[in-house]
C-alpha cells in the first residue's frame, strides 16, 4: 500500500484539471444589416452619374471602345477605352442589386435583384431606361436571407462584428451570410466579337446571340426575346440542374459550365435551347469557352467550389453529342479564360495570367506569364486583353505575340 | 518571435558546445535526448503525440528544446523548451516537468476548408512523471500533465460569388480562436 500512494502522485493532474479539459472556440463574423430604399426611388436614380471609384468589380463587358464593368449590387461603370493605354473612367450608373449585364447595339440589359432592367446607351455617358422587366429573375429574391420586398430595394449593408463562442468538434466552414451571398445570378454574352453586342468574360452568366438573351440562374436557362429591344420578352424556361456557373455561345451552341460537368444545348430553335451534348468532370468550379473543333474548361479548387484539382481540360468537340476530354493541364488556380487565334488566356489565381500558344490544343505552350496580381476573368479581343485582377483592371497588348506587355492599369481601392 | 525561435533552436547547440568544452574538466552535464509518444484526452476529442527533447541535464535539472505532432482537431507542431527536476537522483524517482512554446497548424487541405491564414498560438504543457533508470544509464518515463494549446485562423465566408461569378472574391472573412485543453499521458525514454 505504501508503494502505491507515491504513484497516486501521478493522478493528481487528472484531480486538478479534470473541470479544465474544455476547449473554448469563438468566431467572429460580421453580420449585415440592410438598407432599403423605396422600389420607384431606386428606379428614377437609374441614370448615369458621375465616375466613382471601383471597389468590388464584377461582371465585365467589352462593348466597342467602352468597357461596362459592374461594381458588385452597386451599378455600372462606365470606361472609355478608345485608348486602351489611357482608359478613362467616364461615369457610373447606379443600380442596386446589379451583378450582370450584357451589351447589343444601343441597349444594355442588366440585372437589378429579380428584375431585369433594359438601358438606352446612345450616349453611354448618359443612359437612360428604356424599360423594367419586373420579377423575371424570382432565384433573386432571397438576399443573404432577407426576401426582397415588393416596394423596398436593399440598396446598401450595415455592418457589425460579433463574436459568438462555437463548439470545437470540428471546423466550422461557414458563418453567417455575408454581402456576397446575395449573389445568386448573373448575365452571360461571349464567344461573339461582332462590332453590335458586347464581348462578356468567360464567368459570365448572360448570353447573347442574334435576337435572343440567354441568362441561367444556379438551376435553369431562361430565354428572352429581343425582337422588340425595348422590351425583352420571357419565352421559355429550361431546367438544367444544379451548380450551373456559366454560359458562353458559340455559333448555334450555347456551352454551360456548372460544378458536375459542361453542357452543351443546341440553338436550332433559339427560342427552346436542348441538350445536345455533355461532359462529366469532378465536382469543381468551371468556366468554359469553345472554338471550332475544341472546349477549354477550368477546373479549380478553392472557395465552396468543393474540389481538391486545379486544372485546363482541353476537350475534343468536333461531336458535340459525346464531347471527350483530350488532355489535362494542371494550373494553379485557373479561372476565367480567353481565346482570340491561337493563343490561349487563362486567370490562373495567385499566379497570375498565362498566355498560351494554342495552335495544338494537345501540347500547349506557354508563352508568356504575368505574376504579381491574382487574376479572375479575361477578354482577349483584337489584340488587346482585359484582366479583372484583385487590385487593378488591366489591359495587355499582345498585338505582337512576341512582345506581350502591359499597356495600362486601374486600381480598384479598397 | 523570430528571435524566441532562433534562440530556441540554437540552445541545444549552444549548451552542446559548452559541455564540450567543459568534458575535460569535471563534466557536471550530460547531453540526453528524450522520445517521447502518448494520448492526448479532453473534453471533444482524443488523439495521440510524438515529441523528441534535446537539452542538457546537471544533477536533478534538465533543459532542453523539443518538437512534436498533435494530431486533434487542428493538427500542430509544438516547438517548445522544455525544463525537468528530479526528485531524487535514485533509480526510481519522481519528475515535474514544464513545456512552454509556440504551437505552429500544420493543417490538411487548407484550401478545401477555406482557411486562408493560421497564427501561431502558445504551447504550454507541465506534469508530474515517473523515471525509472536501467543499468545503462537510460530511463524510461511516465508522466500525466495538463496541456493547452491555442490557434488563431481566418477562414473565407461562404459566397456564392466565388461560384457563379468572375472569380473576384468577395466573401467576408471569418476569424476563429482555437484554445485546446487535454490531459496528456506520456510515455518515454531517455537516452
Amino acid at each position: 500500500m505504501t508503494r502505491i500512494k507515491p504513484y497516486a502522485l501521478l493522478l493528481l493532474p487528472i484531480l486538478f484539471f479534470s473541470s479544465c479539459l474544455k476547449d473554448k472556440c469563438t468566431q467572429t463574423y460580421t453580420i449585415y444589416r440592410p438598407v432599403y430604399k423605396a422600389r420607384q426611388e431606386v428606379y428614377a436614380d437609374i441614370k448615369s452619374k458621375p465616375a466613382r471609384a471601383i471597389t468590388s468589380p464584377g461582371k465585365i463587358t467589352l462593348f466597342g471602345s467602352y468597357i461596362f464593368l459592374n461594381e458588385i449590387n452597386k451599378g455600372i461603370h462606365v470606361i472609355d477605352n478608345s485608348n486602351p493605354s489611357q482608359p478613362k473612367n467616364l461615369s457610373f450608373i447606379e443600380m442596386p442589386g446589379n451583378v450582370d449585364l450584357a451589351v447589343k447595339g444601343n441597349r444594355l440589359y442588366a440585372d437589378l435583384y429579380n428584375d431585369l432592367i433594359t438601358l438606352d446607351i446612345t450616349n453611354p455617358t448618359q443612359v437612360s431606361v428604356a424599360k423594367i422587366t419586373t420579377k423575371v429573375f424570382p432565384h433573386r429574391m432571397y438576399t443573404s436571407g432577407f426576401v426582397a420586398d415588393t416596394n423596398l430595394v436593399i440598396v446598401d449593408w450595415n455592418t457589425k462584428d460579433t463574436s459568438v463562442e462555437i463548439g470545437c468538434s470540428g471546423t466550422p466552414m461557414f458563418g453567417w451570410f455575408d454581402r456576397s451571398a446575395m449573389l445568386l445570378s448573373s448575365f452571360a454574352s461571349g464567344g461573339t466579337n461582332t462590332a453590335t453586342v458586347g464581348i462578356n468574360g468567360s464567368m459570365a452568366r448572360f448570353a447573347l446571340k442574334n435576337e435572343y438573351l440567354y441568362t441561367v440562374s444556379t438551376t435553369d436557362l431562361k430565354v428572352f426575346g429581343l425582337q422588340n429591344p425595348d422590351a425583352p420578352q420571357q419565352l421559355n424556361t429550361v431546367q438544367l440542374g444544379w451548380g450551373i456557373e456559366t454560359i458562353f455561345p458559340f455559333k448555334d451552341h450555347l456551352f454551360i459550365g456548372s460544378n458536375t460537368g459542361m453542357f452543351i444545348y443546341s440553338l436550332q430553335n433559339p427560342s427552346a435551347p436542348v441538350k445536345k451534348g455533355a461532359f462529366a468532370h469532378v465536382l469543381a468550379c468551371d468556366p468554359v469557352i469553345a472554338d471550332d473543333t475544341h472546349a477549354y474548361v477550368t477546373l479549380r479548387s478553392g472557395n465552396n467550389c468543393r474540389a481538391v484539382i486545379n486544372q485546363l481540360d482541353v476537350l475534343d468537340i468536333a461531336n458535340l453529342q459525346s464531347p471527350s476530354l483530350l488532355k489535362t493541364y494542371q494550373l494553379t488556380n485557373p479561372h476565367g479564360l480567353s481565346k482570340d487565334g491561337n493563343l490561349l488566356f487563362v486567370c490562373d489565381g495567385k499566379d497570375g495570367l498565362k498566355v498560351y500558344d494554342a495552335s495544338s490544343p494537345t501540347d500547349l505552350k506557354l508563352i508568356k506569364q504575368f505574376k504579381g496580381f491574382e487574376a479572375y476573368d479575361v477578354i482577349a479581343w483584337n489584340g488587346n486583353a482585359l484582366v479583372v485582377t484583385k487590385t487593378a483592371l488591366l489591359q495587355f497588348d499582345y498585338s505582337n505575340t512576341n512582345n506581350i506587355q502591359q499597356r495600362s492599369s486601374i486600381a480598384i481601392q479598397k | 518571435m523570430r528571435k524566441i525561435f532562433c534562440l530556441l533552436l540554437m540552445a541545444p547547440l549552444f549548451v552542446y558546445a559548452q559541455v564540450n568544452q567543459q568534458k575535460q574538466k569535471a563534466m557536471p552535464l550530460k547531453f540526453e535526448t528524450i522520445v517521447q509518444t502518448g494520448l492526448l484526452v479532453g473534453d471533444n476529442a482524443e488523439s495521440a503525440t510524438l515529441q523528441a527533447i534535446a537539452g542538457m541535464r546537471h544533477k536533478k535539472w534538465y533543459a532542453g528544446v523539443g518538437t512534436g505532432l498533435d494530431f486533434y482537431l487542428q493538427r500542430s507542431v509544438p516547438l517548445f523548451a522544455d525544463v525537468r527536476y528530479d526528485f531524487s537522483a535514485k533509480r526510481k524517482t519522481f519528475f515535474l516537468y514544464g513545456d512552454a512554446g509556440v504551437n505552429f497548424a500544420w493543417t490538411k487541405n487548407k484550401e478545401q476548408q477555406n482557411i486562408i491564414d493560421q497564427t501561431p498560438g502558445l504551447f504550454t504543457d507541465a506534469g508530474i512523471g515517473l523515471k525509472i533508470a536501467t543499468k545503462k544509464q537510460d530511463a524510461f518515463l511516465i508522466s500525466v500533465g495538463y496541456s493547452h494549446k491555442q490557434l488563431e485562423e481566418t477562414q473565407k465566408g461562404f459566397s456564392w460569388w466565388s461560384i457563379i461569378g468572375p472569380g473576384v472574391d468577395y466573401a467576408s472573412e471569418l476569424k476563429y480562436n482555437y484554445s485546446f485543453n487535454r490531459i496528456a499521458i506520456k510515455f518515454g525514454f531517455v537516452f
